[in-house]
Protein backbone atom coordinates (compact mmCIF):
# COMPACT_ATOMS: atom_id res chain seq x y z
CA UNK A 1 0.00 0.00 0.00
CA UNK A 2 1.55 3.43 -0.83
CA UNK A 3 0.24 5.84 1.49
CA UNK A 4 1.33 9.23 0.14
CA UNK A 5 -0.31 11.38 2.56
CA UNK A 6 2.10 12.56 5.69
CA UNK A 7 0.25 13.51 8.33
CA UNK A 8 2.17 12.44 11.37
CA UNK A 9 2.68 12.53 15.03
CA UNK A 10 5.33 14.46 17.43
CA UNK A 11 7.25 11.19 17.57
CA UNK A 12 6.67 10.17 14.21
CA UNK A 13 8.18 13.94 13.40
CA UNK A 14 11.35 13.51 15.04
CA UNK A 15 12.07 10.21 13.37
CA UNK A 16 11.76 12.08 9.59
CA UNK A 17 13.73 14.84 11.40
CA UNK A 18 16.50 12.00 12.12
CA UNK A 19 16.19 13.99 15.90
CA UNK A 20 15.28 12.98 19.34
CA UNK A 21 11.74 14.53 19.87
CA UNK A 22 13.22 16.85 22.75
CA UNK A 23 15.56 18.67 20.19
CA UNK A 24 12.52 18.62 17.87
CA UNK A 25 10.93 20.78 20.85
CA UNK A 26 14.02 23.39 22.03
CA UNK A 27 14.65 23.99 17.88
CA UNK A 28 10.86 25.11 17.76
CA UNK A 29 11.16 27.17 20.63
CA UNK A 30 14.61 28.79 19.89
CA UNK A 31 13.51 29.67 16.12
CA UNK A 32 10.07 30.66 17.28
CA UNK A 33 8.27 28.02 14.96
CA UNK A 34 5.11 26.09 15.42
CA UNK A 35 5.38 22.78 13.32
CA UNK A 36 2.12 21.70 12.05
CA UNK A 37 4.65 17.71 11.93
CA UNK A 38 3.98 18.41 7.71
CA UNK A 39 6.33 16.35 5.39
CA UNK A 40 7.84 19.97 4.33
CA UNK A 41 8.68 21.03 7.38
CA UNK A 42 10.20 17.34 8.06
CA UNK A 43 12.43 18.10 5.26
CA UNK A 44 13.50 21.51 6.36
CA UNK A 45 14.16 20.40 10.30
CA UNK A 46 16.02 17.58 8.80
CA UNK A 47 18.21 19.79 6.96
CA UNK A 48 18.46 22.47 9.96
CA UNK A 49 19.52 19.31 11.82
CA UNK A 50 22.02 18.12 9.78
CA UNK A 51 23.57 21.34 9.32
CA UNK A 52 23.35 22.36 13.35
CA UNK A 53 24.06 18.60 14.28
CA UNK A 54 26.92 17.71 11.43
CA UNK A 55 28.36 20.97 9.97
CA UNK A 56 28.04 22.69 13.42
CA UNK A 57 25.97 25.89 12.39
CA UNK A 58 24.18 27.75 15.28
CA UNK A 59 20.79 26.64 14.79
CA UNK A 60 19.62 30.34 13.42
CA UNK A 61 21.87 29.98 10.92
CA UNK A 62 21.34 26.81 10.06
CA UNK A 63 17.47 27.35 9.52
CA UNK A 64 18.82 30.36 7.27
CA UNK A 65 21.13 27.88 5.27
CA UNK A 66 18.49 25.50 4.90
CA UNK A 67 15.92 28.19 3.51
CA UNK A 68 18.63 28.96 0.87
CA UNK A 69 19.27 25.16 -0.31
CA UNK A 70 15.43 24.24 -0.49
CA UNK A 71 14.54 27.06 -1.96
CA UNK A 72 17.17 26.46 -5.20
CA UNK A 73 15.09 25.63 -8.36
CA UNK A 74 18.12 22.84 -8.94
CA UNK A 75 18.92 20.49 -6.20
CA UNK A 76 19.46 17.58 -7.91
CA UNK A 77 23.43 17.27 -7.06
CA UNK A 78 25.61 19.29 -4.41
CA UNK A 79 24.03 22.57 -3.63
CA UNK A 80 26.67 25.26 -3.06
CA UNK A 81 24.91 27.85 -0.23
CA UNK A 82 25.55 30.14 3.03
CA UNK A 83 28.06 32.27 0.89
CA UNK A 84 28.56 36.04 2.75
CA UNK A 85 29.34 38.77 0.36
CA UNK A 86 32.84 38.91 0.74
CA UNK A 87 33.56 35.62 1.92
CA UNK A 88 35.57 32.54 0.67
CA UNK A 89 33.84 30.31 2.60
CA UNK A 90 30.73 28.27 1.74
CA UNK A 91 28.40 25.42 2.75
CA UNK A 92 28.27 22.74 -0.02
CA UNK A 93 25.08 20.20 0.66
CA UNK A 94 24.94 16.58 -0.82
CA UNK A 95 21.04 17.27 -1.81
CA UNK A 96 20.62 13.58 -3.46
CA UNK A 97 22.11 11.84 -0.58
CA UNK A 98 20.33 14.44 2.03
CA UNK A 99 17.22 13.41 0.12
CA UNK A 100 18.20 9.87 0.52
CA UNK A 101 18.23 9.69 4.56
CA UNK A 102 15.02 12.10 4.68
CA UNK A 103 13.32 9.26 2.63
CA UNK A 104 14.79 6.46 4.63
CA UNK A 105 13.65 8.10 7.96
CA UNK A 106 10.26 9.28 6.84
CA UNK A 107 9.69 5.88 5.62
CA UNK A 108 10.34 4.49 9.64
CA UNK A 109 8.35 7.19 10.78
CA UNK A 110 5.27 6.34 8.70
CA UNK A 111 5.96 2.22 9.36
CA UNK A 112 7.24 2.19 12.16
CA UNK A 113 6.38 5.60 14.36
CA UNK A 114 2.20 5.55 14.71
CA UNK A 115 0.75 6.48 17.91
CA UNK A 116 1.74 5.35 21.46
CA UNK A 117 -0.01 4.07 24.63
CA UNK A 118 0.62 6.31 27.69
CA UNK A 119 2.97 4.47 29.38
CA UNK A 120 4.35 0.73 29.50
CA UNK A 121 1.49 -1.77 29.69
CA UNK A 122 1.73 -3.16 33.55
CA UNK A 123 3.57 -6.38 33.85
CA UNK A 124 1.80 -9.17 36.37
CA UNK A 125 2.81 -12.08 37.31
CA UNK A 126 -0.04 -13.81 37.14
CA UNK A 127 -0.93 -17.86 36.98
CA UNK A 128 -1.16 -19.74 33.95
CA UNK A 129 -4.41 -20.27 33.54
CA UNK A 130 -5.38 -16.42 34.01
CA UNK A 131 -3.21 -15.64 31.34
CA UNK A 132 -5.27 -18.24 28.75
CA UNK A 133 -8.54 -16.64 30.25
CA UNK A 134 -7.54 -13.20 29.52
CA UNK A 135 -6.05 -14.06 26.15
CA UNK A 136 -9.49 -15.59 25.52
CA UNK A 137 -11.48 -12.92 26.57
CA UNK A 138 -9.27 -10.74 24.01
CA UNK A 139 -10.47 -12.86 21.56
CA UNK A 140 -7.12 -15.37 21.05
CA UNK A 141 -8.47 -18.50 20.06
CA UNK A 142 -6.54 -20.94 22.39
CA UNK A 143 -7.69 -23.99 20.07
CA UNK A 144 -5.98 -22.60 16.91
CA UNK A 145 -3.14 -21.75 18.52
CA UNK A 146 -2.73 -25.21 20.29
CA UNK A 147 -3.16 -26.47 16.55
CA UNK A 148 -0.36 -24.75 15.87
CA UNK A 149 1.89 -25.89 18.02
CA UNK A 150 1.70 -29.20 17.11
CA UNK A 151 3.17 -28.41 13.93
CA UNK A 152 7.11 -28.24 13.48
CA UNK A 153 8.55 -24.99 13.74
CA UNK A 154 9.60 -25.06 9.32
CA UNK A 155 5.50 -26.00 8.66
CA UNK A 156 4.80 -22.64 10.88
CA UNK A 157 7.15 -20.93 8.76
CA UNK A 158 5.95 -22.32 5.52
CA UNK A 159 2.49 -21.73 6.20
CA UNK A 160 3.77 -17.97 7.08
CA UNK A 161 5.17 -17.61 3.51
CA UNK A 162 2.06 -18.98 1.86
CA UNK A 163 0.05 -16.35 3.72
CA UNK A 164 1.91 -13.74 2.78
CA UNK A 165 2.05 -14.42 -0.78
CA UNK A 166 -1.50 -14.61 -0.34
CA UNK A 167 -1.63 -10.93 1.25
CA UNK A 168 0.59 -9.82 -1.82
CA UNK A 169 -1.86 -11.22 -4.18
CA UNK A 170 -4.17 -9.30 -2.65
CA UNK A 171 -2.81 -6.28 -2.75
CA UNK A 172 -1.91 -6.17 -6.07
CA UNK A 173 -3.89 -3.81 -8.23
CA UNK A 174 -5.69 -5.60 -10.81
CA UNK B 1 9.42 -12.74 -3.49
CA UNK B 2 8.94 -14.74 -0.46
CA UNK B 3 10.04 -15.23 3.33
CA UNK B 4 12.93 -17.82 1.81
CA UNK B 5 14.38 -16.00 -0.41
CA UNK B 6 15.03 -12.93 1.92
CA UNK B 7 16.31 -15.59 4.33
CA UNK B 8 18.02 -17.74 2.29
CA UNK B 9 19.57 -14.53 0.11
CA UNK B 10 20.74 -12.76 3.87
CA UNK B 11 22.57 -16.67 4.77
CA UNK B 12 23.71 -16.64 1.13
CA UNK B 13 25.59 -13.61 1.58
CA UNK B 14 26.79 -14.20 5.40
CA UNK B 15 24.88 -11.45 6.51
CA UNK B 16 24.67 -12.01 10.81
CA UNK B 17 20.97 -11.36 11.54
CA UNK B 18 17.96 -12.35 14.56
CA UNK B 19 15.04 -12.22 13.18
CA UNK B 20 12.53 -9.93 15.40
CA UNK B 21 8.98 -8.57 15.19
CA UNK B 22 5.97 -10.29 13.58
CA UNK B 23 7.69 -13.49 11.83
CA UNK B 24 9.43 -14.31 15.39
CA UNK B 25 5.98 -14.97 16.69
CA UNK B 26 4.94 -17.01 14.05
CA UNK B 27 8.10 -18.76 14.37
CA UNK B 28 7.02 -19.41 18.27
CA UNK B 29 3.20 -20.33 17.37
CA UNK B 30 1.66 -17.24 16.81
CA UNK B 31 -1.14 -17.37 14.49
CA UNK B 32 -0.74 -13.57 13.20
CA UNK B 33 -0.33 -12.75 9.22
CA UNK B 34 2.96 -10.56 8.76
CA UNK B 35 3.94 -9.86 5.08
CA UNK B 36 7.70 -8.16 5.97
CA UNK B 37 10.67 -9.71 7.88
CA UNK B 38 12.27 -7.51 10.24
CA UNK B 39 15.77 -8.18 11.05
CA UNK B 40 18.01 -7.08 13.57
CA UNK B 41 21.80 -6.80 12.06
CA UNK B 42 25.30 -7.01 13.66
CA UNK B 43 27.26 -3.31 13.02
CA UNK B 44 30.17 -4.84 13.16
CA UNK B 45 33.21 -6.94 10.79
CA UNK B 46 31.70 -5.66 7.16
CA UNK B 47 28.22 -6.96 8.54
CA UNK B 48 26.57 -3.55 7.29
CA UNK B 49 28.46 -3.96 4.13
CA UNK B 50 27.33 -6.98 3.04
CA UNK B 51 23.67 -6.16 3.95
CA UNK B 52 23.71 -3.28 2.43
CA UNK B 53 25.12 -4.94 -0.79
CA UNK B 54 22.64 -7.17 -1.16
CA UNK B 55 19.22 -4.50 -0.54
CA UNK B 56 20.91 -2.74 -3.56
CA UNK B 57 20.96 -5.73 -5.78
CA UNK B 58 17.04 -6.28 -4.28
CA UNK B 59 16.50 -2.37 -5.24
CA UNK B 60 15.53 -1.52 -1.91
CA UNK B 61 13.27 1.69 -1.45
CA UNK B 62 11.68 2.89 1.63
CA UNK B 63 8.38 1.48 1.70
CA UNK B 64 5.41 3.93 1.51
CA UNK B 65 6.50 6.91 0.23
CA UNK B 66 6.47 8.27 -3.04
CA UNK B 67 8.60 6.51 -6.10
CA UNK B 68 11.50 8.60 -7.84
CA UNK B 69 13.31 10.17 -4.55
CA UNK B 70 17.14 9.82 -5.00
CA UNK B 71 17.94 6.42 -2.44
CA UNK B 72 21.17 5.42 -1.85
CA UNK B 73 21.56 1.55 -0.23
CA UNK B 74 25.44 2.06 0.85
CA UNK B 75 27.09 1.56 3.99
CA UNK B 76 26.48 5.42 4.24
CA UNK B 77 22.70 5.50 4.20
CA UNK B 78 23.17 2.41 7.00
CA UNK B 79 25.30 5.13 9.25
CA UNK B 80 22.40 7.83 8.42
CA UNK B 81 19.78 5.89 9.05
CA UNK B 82 20.08 2.21 10.90
CA UNK B 83 16.17 2.09 10.96
CA UNK B 84 14.95 1.42 7.49
CA UNK B 85 11.38 -0.01 6.43
CA UNK B 86 12.51 -0.83 2.85
CA UNK B 87 10.13 -2.76 -0.07
CA UNK B 88 12.27 -4.85 -2.30
CA UNK B 89 12.45 -7.22 -5.42
CA UNK B 90 12.25 -10.33 -2.67
CA UNK B 91 9.62 -8.77 -0.74
CA UNK B 92 9.22 -6.11 2.52
CA UNK B 93 12.29 -6.14 5.13
CA UNK B 94 12.89 -4.28 8.09
CA UNK B 95 16.16 -3.42 9.78
CA UNK B 96 17.01 -2.46 12.70
CA UNK B 97 20.29 -1.67 14.53
CA UNK B 98 18.82 -2.26 18.06
CA UNK B 99 14.70 -3.43 18.97
CA UNK B 100 13.32 -1.69 21.79
CA UNK B 101 13.21 -3.36 25.00
CA UNK B 102 16.01 -5.71 24.37
CA UNK B 103 18.92 -4.23 22.75
CA UNK B 104 21.43 -4.61 19.74
CA UNK B 105 22.35 -7.62 17.99
CA UNK B 106 24.73 -8.54 20.71
CA UNK B 107 21.92 -8.76 23.17
CA UNK B 108 19.40 -9.98 20.04
CA UNK B 109 21.51 -12.93 19.47
CA UNK B 110 22.12 -14.21 23.40
CA UNK B 111 17.78 -13.81 23.60
CA UNK B 112 17.34 -16.23 20.72
CA UNK B 113 17.25 -19.62 19.55
CA UNK B 114 18.22 -21.31 16.24
CA UNK B 115 15.15 -22.93 14.54
CA UNK B 116 15.43 -25.03 10.75
CA UNK B 117 13.19 -23.62 8.04
CA UNK B 118 13.08 -22.57 4.54
CA UNK B 119 16.44 -25.80 4.67
CA UNK B 120 18.30 -23.02 6.44
CA UNK B 121 19.00 -22.29 9.73
CA UNK B 122 18.84 -18.72 11.31
CA UNK B 123 18.17 -17.10 14.71
CA UNK B 124 15.12 -15.91 15.74
CA UNK B 125 14.31 -13.85 19.14
CA UNK B 126 13.08 -15.88 21.70
CA UNK B 127 9.89 -15.58 23.33
CA UNK B 128 10.38 -13.59 26.13
CA UNK B 129 12.44 -10.89 24.09
CA UNK B 130 9.87 -10.84 21.47
CA UNK B 131 7.23 -9.88 24.36
CA UNK B 132 9.33 -7.33 25.78
CA UNK B 133 10.15 -5.80 22.74
CA UNK B 134 6.23 -5.50 21.47
CA UNK B 135 5.66 -3.98 24.83
CA UNK B 136 8.64 -1.72 24.78
CA UNK B 137 7.19 0.22 21.15
CA UNK B 138 3.88 0.91 22.57
CA UNK B 139 1.93 1.07 19.77
CA UNK B 140 -1.24 -0.47 20.14
CA UNK B 141 -0.57 -2.64 17.25
CA UNK B 142 2.30 -4.17 19.36
CA UNK B 143 0.35 -4.18 22.24
CA UNK B 144 -2.91 -6.08 20.84
CA UNK B 145 -0.31 -9.19 19.95
CA UNK B 146 0.53 -9.40 23.70
CA UNK B 147 -2.00 -11.39 24.81
CA UNK B 148 -1.50 -14.35 22.03
CA UNK B 149 2.36 -14.29 22.81
CA UNK B 150 2.16 -14.32 26.81
CA UNK B 151 -0.69 -17.43 26.14
CA UNK B 152 1.79 -18.75 23.84
CA UNK B 153 4.39 -18.94 26.53
CA UNK B 154 1.58 -20.22 29.07
CA UNK B 155 0.80 -23.08 26.53
CA UNK B 156 4.23 -24.07 25.78
CA UNK B 157 5.54 -24.22 29.21
CA UNK B 158 3.40 -27.50 29.73
CA UNK B 159 0.23 -29.53 31.11
CA UNK B 160 -2.39 -26.72 31.25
Amino acid sequence: MIRHIYAVTRSQFAIAVMAPEKWVENAARLLNRKFRYTREESVWLGLVRELNFEAGLPLARAAEVADEALGLVDEKGEVVVGRKEGSSAAIVIDMPRFRSSHGAALSSALTLGGTRRRGRPRVRARRKGAVLDNASRYGVDLDLLREGLKLTVAERMQRADENAAFVRAMRKPK
Amino acid sequence: MSFATILGGLRDNEVRFVVVGGLAGIAHGSRRVTDDVDICYDLSGGNTERLAALLSKWNAYPRGIEPDLPFFMDARQFKVTPIMTLTTSEGFIDVLDVVKGVGDYTDCRRRSVEIQAFDISFRVLDLPALIEAKRSTGRPKDIDQLPELEALVALRSGPE
